[in-house]
């Protein structure tokens, strides 16, 4: 090459590259591929050209100029760790973990790479490693703002809940607009039973990020457990964010009848919505062509069983919406069911580009998606009665009994035996903990003298986040001698807690779901406060489908007087117990096989609506 | 020219090789003789224009390195140094030369590698052992820094910067006589050797000798007027005994014609929280940490300023805090609490010894029923109450001399499961002994009153008013409360109350607080006291009213509140008998703020002088408030400015109820639980458990 074509080849990088610098990306594409093109040679500019690439979510061209610098460089830290990243938003995590250990193999000092393996280490679920991964790169870069938070919320994930918050404040205390980091705070709030804060700090990240769609996600899910905020208004915020989302892509038209259907999930597996989706996804694998698609990439038994009853199994946990949009479409998908709502994992971002004609919300969200892609939201009679349709941006179609089935059968299960004094439970996580629930509880304590009141949820062992639940009884006056937390346990001694307690109290506006089904089945009455909403109606539903309604209430002064009623009569308690465990026998809430047929009826009556 | 350029020339003139192409040879003579001149630019040319035709010229490359760096152009510098190491990887200088270049760009480490592989291609060059001992003197190794000093000067013995740096490393492995001997030495070849004298006068001033240290370190300024660094240790000599005419004077010599070192801002901040300016001394503190952001004694400064500052809010002092704790002492995992009971329990401190601190503790560990008791000591003061403390516990560690790994090492061989710190972001304090986390439980109690910041804190012992459940939020520790305040009564030695309950004459109002808790808003206030009381006068006691710029300082701030400066009687430092009779001269002792005090609150109590506070938003700021509500007398504690100088006054104008509250005072605290030693050690050492069993 001659020494002008040399000279302009440089300029055309120099150009290139403060374009990408400057995020001028389609300029930066279009100049680097120049240079590429006309001197192969230049790996600095194939580098800074994947870059751009990545930038434009072109992973598959730029994973191929990374992997040829890399041929070219095979040392070069910097470049195996741009690799790592690009591999890992393509959802090729494993690969993703090798080229970033490789990188730090040439380079052991890079806090980056360190952090990057842990997040990489996080989408695989190995929580413990990629903490040890963030606390290394905390030490060898103590100003690192994302490495704390990161680090934060790993150690949230390990169950190190007190730790999480030093760690997340850290995090704040450089950068008070880290949005990750108050996202992460707001889980340590949930956690100890403080949901306004929790929606406080999800509000701020919120508006610092707009367009982060985990953030929303969270914003809509903290807001169900708010009892100062009304259905409309929770409605109204989910429809903003579903505007947001802009128009879909495609248009297509519903077709004339069903056959092939999709699930998307996070939580096919050892999970509630996992379990209660198994047999419906079996039955429908029979009738339809069913395709799975994953968006983590945690694999136990249950999805084993799930896999080996479908058509169709994909991963596509950290893909790009367009690239999952683009394998539904052609799959051929007529009806997308999704499974997550705005829970964590979920992929709303794949719905809002309407790959498939026909889309339904079930069972893992208990509330609106404010999606306008998305087409109907499965409930029931009870979670959603038609004059609260107007409150979901979904058309609302129902099955006849509950929106879900149990699928354990119920256990013979010795009586609670408590001669102290009666024994309250509340078996739901804190972060369904509303203000209205402390008053209530408190109210039931302090007019049962010698009650006592028994948490058990996933870190009722940790002695830091009890601290923090004890100190909101003693704010309302209560003896915190008078309350006791469970330690973790097996499921069968799950159940057998459940049934030593004389009463189960549930959560308001957010109840209890898996939980309320847990005590039914192990027969422990459970009190309810229902509501204008479908996640305050959940328990409601169950105990209707079961027909022993005796414990269902209607407000806050109702909820205390029943609890009160059946803790001062304990032959009507047990006579309510008795009606629950002779009524499993036949009813809707475990007849499985019905339940399956029902749904595949009512899959099948959607393209007429 | 630099004594290494002149080698690399010589060395390369050596190198020229017959092989060269004649015009090359030329323009490298050529090159030589601008670069000796100092006309580096020229050279540059040159030596480019040589690397043109023979890209591979190790002396050009080499050259070229230096002279950038010569310009300033580290990285440049570094860049080319870097090519002329891979032509030619086996020249020493181009080593040499590039450690000099990482020096200047802080890269220690690798200034270090380079040292040692030009030491390994050429061994004993005394020029590179120095800089190799800077290098390690830089990443904190210390003695591996005094071992390559050594060899440096073996070779040669009057390298006056050596036998320098090498003093002054002495003086921080407190091997101190040696350190004398060698800095004499230096200054006997050069009397005008700036470092040499500064040195000398630290040393003076560790050996308790504040005269000679004077004398040196001004010798040093008189040399170097511009030697910021000389200007701040006279800055701290003169504040250590009480003169802050003098501090003030250095302080501002040391941040003058725009020096920005960390010496130099450090020493004017703690001359300002010694005149009541807080606000101005976080200033200064915040220029020392951006010119240095690891001096993490001065971000310990910051943190404890901004307790004193009235415009903070408690969750900006909890996020500087927190601040500091990321920042240098980043999160680690507990090592796992052993089953069972704690066996040993260590307490952390830099006194334990005549400082309030010393003396809270006494009446904990003379009635401690509980496990062995370990104190790790980071001071060399050592008196009569250290005596005392020694005897109430089991082992005795100093731990002065040892680094943060070395102490932690020490502590967990002790075994050591529970970790006290009594210190905190005060002065000598050793939280980076607890950044290592090691022991299974740490927590903080009484030294510091507040927040660390640091995550390595199982625990903060407060008590139901310093730190009430709502403000515990901005605490990073969790917090634990004794049933009534967070420290007891210790044996003040003071005499009996033999004076008349009430005093003829106009009110004395008395502050017997330290004038860094005495700000401009502070001094409003009291003024407003004093205007509202006829003929009353104000009684103010600390060490450094003795100054006469202090005493200035406050005259005229009370002036510009409208009060007259002959209401006011400034004591300086007494005996101790004194101070007791300084106490009673006040009627009414009105307590500062947001800093409160504490052991003040407690003599003024204990000699029945009632004390007027205002409850504040953090722990320093209530510190009055737990022991005056403890004692039995909620009503001297005030919510507002307003209330605080309200309740004085309306003290001052009730001479009955005042003689009531006097002279029941002392039995009434006797009685209180803070008169309970017994019980306060026992509530204490079941709190531990408590905190023990939660882990």
């Amino acid at each position: 090459m001659n020494a002008a074509a040399l000279h302009y080849a440089v300029a055309d990088f120099e150009s290139g590259l403060r374009a990408y610098e400057a995020k001028r990306y389609d300029e930066a594409l279009a100049l680097l591929s120049d240079v590429t093109a006309s001197d192969p040679s230049h790996i600095e500019a194939r580098h800074v050209l994947a870059l751009t690439q990545r930038a434009l979510k072109m992973l598959d061209a730029a994973a191929v100029n990374l992997s040829e610098v890399i041929r070219c460089q095979p040392k070069n830290a910097e470049a195996w760790s741009n690799f790592g990243a690009i591999l890992r938003e393509s959802g090729r995590l494993f690969e993703a973990l090798e080229a970033l250990e490789a990188s730090l193999e040439f380079d052991p000092k890079s806090a980056l790479a360190q952090n990057n393996i842990g997040t990489v280490l996080l989408d695989l679920g190995r929580v413990e490693e990629a903490r040890d991964a963030f606390q290394r790169a905390i030490n060898l870069r103590p100003d690192y703002p994302d490495a704390l938070a990161n680090l934060g919320r790993a150690l949230f994930e390990c169950g190190d809940v007190a730790s999480a918050r030093q760690v997340t404040r850290s995090a704040l205390a450089l950068n008070p607009d880290h949005c990750e980091a108050l996202n992460g705070l707001s889980f340590v709030c949930a956690a100890i039973g403080d949901v306004e804060s929790a929606l406080g700090h999800l509000e701020a990240a919120a508006e610092l990020d707009p367009t982060n769609g985990r953030i929303q996600s969270n914003v809509q899910l903290r807001s169900l457990a708010m009892d100062s905020l009304t259905a409309a208004q929770i409605r109204d915020r989910a429809e903003a964010w579903g505007r947001a989302q802009g128009p879909s892509r495609r248009g297509s038209l519903s077709p004339n009848s069903i056959a092939t259907i999709g699930f998307v999930s996070s939580d096919l597996r050892q999970h509630p919505v996992g379990l209660f989706a198994e047999p419906v996804i079996a039955h429908l694998g029979n009738e339809f062509r069913v395709v799975c698609y994953s968006s983590k990439p945690h694999h136990d038994a249950v999805t084993e069983r799930i896999k080996g009853s479908v058509a169709e199994w994909r991963d596509i946990a950290k893909q790009d919406a367009s690239r999952v949009a683009d394998q539904i479409a052609a799959d051929g998908v007529d009806l997308l069911i999704d499974l997550s709502g705005h829970t964590a994992d979920n992929r709303l971002d794949v719905f809002a580009l309407k790959p498939a004609p026909l889309q339904m919300t079930w069972l893992g969200y208990s509330g609106t998606t404010g999606l306008p892609q998305m087409d109907f939201l499965l409930a029931d009679p009870v979670v959603v009665p038609e004059e609260h349709e107007a409150l979901y941006s979904e058309r609302v179609v129902r099955m006849p009994h509950s929106f879900a089935c149990s699928f354990l059968e119920p256990r013979d299960l010795p009586r609670a035996q408590n001669k102290g004094g009666v024994v309250f439970g509340v078996f739901n996580n804190p972060s369904k903990f509303s203000r209205s629930c402390y008053r209530m509880w408190a109210e039931i304590l302090r007019r049962q003298p010698g009650s006592r009141l028994l948490f058990k949820y996933q870190l009722s062992g940790d002695r830091w986040v009890q601290r923090q639940l004890l100190a909101k009884f003693d704010a309302e006056g209560i003896a915190t001698d008078r309350i006791d937390f469970s330690p973790y346990v097996s499921q069968d001694r799950h159940l057998e807690i459940l049934a030593g307690v004389d009463l189960a109290l549930d959560t308001f506006p957010y109840s209890g779901a898996t939980t309320t089904l847990d005590c039914l089945i192990a027969g422990t009455p459970v009190v309810t406060l229902t509501g204008g909403r479908y996640s305050a109606r959940m328990s409601a539903s169950f105990m209707t489908a079961l027909g022993v309604t005796d414990t269902v209430c209607q407000d806050e002064s109702n909820y205390v007087a029943t609890a009160l009623e059946l803790a001062n009569d304990p032959l009507r308690l047990n006579d309510i117990r008795d009606r629950i465990r002779r009524s499993w026998k036949g009813s809707p809430l475990c007849d499985v096989a019905q339940f399956q047929l029902d749904f595949a009826a009512l899959v099948q009556s959607l393209p007429a609506l | 020219m630099s004594k290494l350029l002149k080698q690399a020339m010589g060395n390369a003139a050596a190198l020229r090789p017959g092989g060269a192409a004649p015009d090359l040879s030329a323009l490298i003579e050529r090159a030589l003789d601008e670069h000796q001149k100092g006309n580096l630019g020229a050279a540059a040319m040159l030596y480019g224009q040589i690397l043109d035709r023979d890209p591979d010229n190790f002396d050009a490359q080499h050259l070229l390195g230096v002279a950038a760096y010569q310009s300033g152009n580290h990285s440049e510098a570094l860049d080319l140094l870097t090519k002329a190491i891979k032509v030619h990887p086996g020249a020493a200088d181009a080593y040499s030369n590039r450690s000099a270049v990482f020096m200047a760009l802080g890269r220690f480490e690798e200034a270090l590698t380079d040292c040692l592989m030009a030491l390994q291609i050429a061994p004993g060059s005394p020029d590179v052992e120095f800089n190799a001992g800077n290098a390690l003197a830089m990443l904190g190794r210390r003695e591996e820094a005094v071992e390559h000093y050594r060899r440096a000067l073996a070779t040669r013995p009057f390298f006056v910067a050596c036998l320098t740096n090498l003093g002054s490393e002495l003086l921080d492995l407190d091997q101190l006589e040696e350190a004398r001997e060698l800095l004499e030495k230096a200054i006997e070849q050069d009397a005008h050797h700036t470092k040499a004298l500064l040195n000398l006068g630290v040393y003076y001033q560790q050996i308790g000798r504040p005269d000679m240290a004077k004398r040196y370190m001004e010798e040093a300024v008189k040399v170097e007027p511009r030697y910021s660094r000389a200007h701040a240790n006279l800055s701290n000599l003169a504040l250590s005994h009480g003169d802050v005419t003098s501090a003030l004077r250095s302080g501002l010599s040391a941040v003058a014609h725009g020096a920005n070192t960390t010496e130099g801002h450090n020493c004017l901040g703690n001359v300002y929280r010694a005149m009541g300016m807080p606000r101005e001394a976080c200033v200064e503190f915040e220029a020392a940490i951006g010119a240095d952001p690891s001096a993490t004694a001065c971000h310990s400064n910051l943190v404890l300023s901004m307790l004193a500052d009235p415009t903070r809010t408690r969750e900006q002092i909890g996020r500087e805090a927190v601040r500091y704790g990321t920042l240098h002492a980043p999160w680690r995992p507990a090592p796992p609490r052993p089953s069972g009971s704690p066996e040993r329990i260590g307490f952390v401190s830099p006194d334990f010894r005549t400082h309030p601190v010393g003396f809270f503790l006494e009446p904990l560990l003379a009635n401690w029923k509980g496990p062995d008791v370990v104190l790790y000591s980071n001071s060399r003061q050592e008196d009569g109450q250290t005596r005392k403390l020694r005897s109430l516990t089991s082992e005795w560690r100093d731990i002065r001399h040892l680094d943060s790994a070395q102490a932690s090492e020490l502590v967990r061989q002790d075994g050591i499961d529970i970790l006290i710190d009594l210190a905190g972001h005060t002065a000598d304090g050793r939280l980076d002994v607890f950044a290592q986390r090691p022991a299974p439980v740490q927590l903080s109690w009484l030294g510091y009153s507040g927040t660390t910041g640091l995550s390595q804190f199982d625990a903060l012992i407060a008590d139901p008013t310093v730190i009430p459940v709502a403000h515990e939020d901005d605490y990073s520790e969790p917090i634990y409360r004794l049933p009534h305040s967070f420290a007891c009564l210790y044996d003040l030695g003071a005499p009996d109350l033999d004076r008349p309950k009430q005093s003829a004459g106009p009110v004395t109002f008395g502050s017997f607080n330290a004038t860094s808790k005495v700000n401009s808003v502070v001094v409003e206030a009291w003024s407003r006291i004093l205007a509202e009381v006829e003929g009353s006068r104000l009684l103010l006691k600390n060490i450094y009213f003795g100054d006469e710029t202090v005493r200035q300082h406050y005259a005229r701030a009370f002036e510009s509140n409208g009060l007259d400066a002959d209401r006011l009687t400034f004591v300086g430092q007494t005996s101790r008998e004194a101070h007791w009779e300084d106490i009673v001269r006040a009627d009414i002792a009105l307590d500062s703020f947001p800093y409160t005090g504490a052991t003040t609150a407690l003599d003024c109590l204990w000699m029945g002088v009632p004390m007027v506070t205002l409850l504040g938003e953090h722990y320093a700021a209530r510190m009055a408030a737990s022991f005056i509500r403890t004692a039995g007398h909620p009503e001297l504690v005030t919510n507002s400015v307003e209330d605080y100088v309200a309740t004085a006054v309306a003290l001052a104008r009730d001479p009955v109820g005042l003689g009531a509250v006097r002279s029941s005072l002392r039995s009434k605290i006797m009685d209180s639980p803070l008169g309970d030693a017994e019980g306060f050690s026992r509530d204490f050492i079941g709190l531990l458990l408590e905190i023990w069993g939660n882990r």
